[in-house]
């Protein structure tokens, strides 16, 4: 790659640059970034707001919806209950307590919305992975004409955990 | 190369798509994944979407399993373990061994005047737990959160594929 030109004593001639280490090290670079690079799915958060000591129905005026979440001696959900309604232990029962939820609140974005409160009740042993389901299904849904999340419920916490199972 | 008489190899192009593959790279790397634990599985939510707002300080605690596989081929988990700071620190000690290096963070943020009004932390507790782990364990490292004086927090969930 010869660029510039130098008036010499017979006319103009080259000045040959040398690429070679320039070319390494964008090599040693693009090979830095391909052993580095992990293609990963985003992550995602649900917020929640969990003061010491405050007990349930404290914080809101409205009763919070009380979502129970029974486990299986092996970590596996049992069944999901809200209120006294027990809703089964499959994928249709998340969908069901997505309708139960809101239902109770209306319509998402209803004015109220943001001081309902869902509050999970779930035993020690439950594999966490339905509890974040179960938050899923609280707080919101996929709008399937947008693909954007639709939240109606801004507030989940925790009951006091329960004590262990004796093995 | 320099001699008249050598075939000159005209490497612009090729310069060219090298930097532009050196852009890509750049562009796609997830520096945020840097909080991200191989030994944390998460859950998936489909309501899971990255914050709008990164808070500029986060206390990111991992719940997660030590997996390996035996001679079968078969996996085996063990703990779970909170991933704290290089430590591994097992479920039934999370208070014994994991409340006085949390009150030592908090003496930490009480120097930085990191404290709202109440005295509590202003940095959100930032939760990577594994989809198996028992919700049990769970809600006890937010017990000892809340006991040390923490009070936000957020519970993290994986995007599902190709959302």
């Amino acid at each position: 790659m010869a660029i510039k030109l130098k008036k010499g004593s017979g006319g103009f001639e080259k000045i040959p640059i040398d690429m070679t280490p320039m070319i390494d090290c964008v090599f040693q670079l693009i090979i830095f970034f391909m052993l580095t690079l992990k293609i990963r799915a985003n992550e995602g958060d649900f917020n929640i707001n969990m003061p010491l000591g405050q007990g349930v129905g404290q914080q809101s005026e409205l009763p919070p919806i009380k979502v129970r979440l029974e486990a299986n001696p092996d970590g596996t959900l049992r069944t999901i209950a809200i209120g006294r309604q027990s809703l089964g232990n499959d994928q249709r029962a998340f969908a069901l307590l997505n309708q139960e939820v809101l239902s109770l609140v209306g319509r998402p974005g209803a004015a109220f919305s943001k001081d309902i409160e869902v509050e999970l009740d779930a035993d020690y042993e439950l594999q966490y992975q339905y509890v974040v389901s179960a938050m899923t299904a609280c707080t919101g849904k996929v709008d399937e004409k947008t693909g954007q999340p639709l939240r109606f419920v801004e507030k989940i916490k925790f009951a006091p955990p329960r004590a262990k199972r004796a093995k | 190369m320099a001699s008249s008489n050598s075939i000159e190899i005209d490497m612009t192009p090729m310069i060219d798509i090298v930097f532009q593959l050196i852009t890509f790279f750049m562009v796609v790397i997830n520096f945020d994944a840097a909080n991200s634990d191989e030994r944390v599985r998460m859950a998936v939510s489909d309501l899971a979407r990255p914050p709008k707002m990164k808070p500029p300080v986060e206390l990111v605690l991992q719940v997660g399993f030590e997996r390996h596989r035996d001679a079968a081929g078969k996996e085996i988990k063990d703990g779970p373990f909170l991933f704290y700071n290089g430590d591994l620190i097992p479920a039934p000690s999370f208070e014994k061994v994991f409340r006085p290096m949390l009150d030592r963070e908090f003496q930490i943020e009480k120097i930085k005047g990191n404290l709202d009004g109440d005295g509590k932390a202003k940095t959100p507790v930032v939760i990577r737990a594994d989809a198996e782990c028992a919700t049990g364990d769970v809600q006890k490292l937010i017990q000892i959160c809340q006991q040390a004086g923490y009070e936000k927090f957020s519970l993290k969930a994986m995007q599902p594929e190709g959302k």
